[in-house]
């Protein structure tokens, strides 16, 4: 794998706190905390692009903190979407009614399986 | 292997997809950025973890759309506006490469794709996805609760329609499934 070097100037507690973490998470080199750092703020951002706020709960799964930094609340969600008008035959749109009545049809194995990964 | 879903983005790799549809590979190569821009689609890419850069391997492109009200049976049309079109949303595109298809990465892009739909329709209210099915992709859809609408037009695409009421009890059963 191709790596790029990297060097950052960190303040002396910083460095102690990351010297603990180092020990805490059995991380052997500051290249591979920061790539499991970096992972870390990736999937932060992912979530928060899909609209989710990331929180800690307790083991009743109630939640007990919040996750929010400035850098994090900038991110908005990519949910706006555009507007496509969509032309409908008579035959299509008495066929939706027939579709849209009555009780709804059971979720299927391969839905559930999907809505599950 | 992991893979992600995102919007797509400039340094996505496009370049080498292929799907075997001719209209679904040019559309992602040359206009799925385009149109995003522009606002006339969004369109999410899966890509392999670790992989830079980042080679699509497949996609699917959402946007609002809307169901003609008189489509739609009195009983849930009660307590409702009277808008000609109801909101839903459009899933116009999904495609898989051909060297990806068969291990189920075109589930994965439809699971990320409904949770889209139910988050988006939790801050902007709609209640039905609309997919444009090309005719060997039906059975497919078929699988994941998409019904056929029948009477259109064009016989190269079918509309297909699911209930994301559907969806949501799809999580629901597994949630307590795994509860008990």
């Amino acid at each position: 794998m191709k790596t790029v070097k990297f060097q950052a100037d960190l303040a002396s507690a910083d460095d102690a706190v990351l010297t603990t973490l180092m020990q805490t998470l059995e991380v052997r080199s500051k290249a591979d905390f920061l790539a499991k750092a970096l992972a870390l703020m990736n999937w932060a951002v992912k979530e928060k692009k899909r609209g989710h706020r990331i929180v800690t709960i307790d083991e009743t799964g109630e939640v007990i903190r919040e996750l929010v930094t400035p850098e994090l609340e900038r991110i908005a969600p990519e949910f706006n979407l555009p507007s496509i008008s969509t032309i409908w035959t008579v035959e299509e749109v008495k066929s939706i009614r027939e579709l849209a009545s009555g009780e709804q049809p059971k979720p299927t194995q391969h839905l559930i399986r999907a809505m599950n990964r | 292997m992991d893979f992600t879903v995102h919007r797509i983005e400039a340094s996505d790799d496009t370049q080498d997809f292929d799907c075997d549809n001719g209209q679904l590979n040019e559309f992602l190569r040359k206009y799925a950025r385009q149109q995003q821009r522009q606002m006339f689609g969004v369109t999410y890419v899966a890509v392999c973890c670790h992989e830079l850069p980042a080679k699509v391997i497949g996609y699917f492109t959402l946007a609002n759309t809307s169901i003609p009200r008189i489509g739609m049976p009195e009983e849930l049309l009660r307590h409702v506006p009277k808008y000609q079109g109801l909101p839903a949303f459009l899933l116009a595109r999904l495609a898989v490469d051909k060297r990806w298809q068969g291990k189920q990465i075109g589930e994965l892009l439809l699971s990320r794709c409904f949770e889209h739909c139910l988050t988006i329709a939790k801050w902007s209210g709609a209640r039905y996805l609309v997919a444009d099915a090309i005719e060997s992709a039906v059975t497919w859809y078929e699988r994941y609760n998409f019904r056929r609408v029948s009477g259109g037009q064009n016989p190269e695409v079918t509309k297909m329609l699911v209930d994301l009421e559907v969806i949501r009890r799809a999580i629901q059963q597994e949630t307590l499934r795994t509860a008990n």
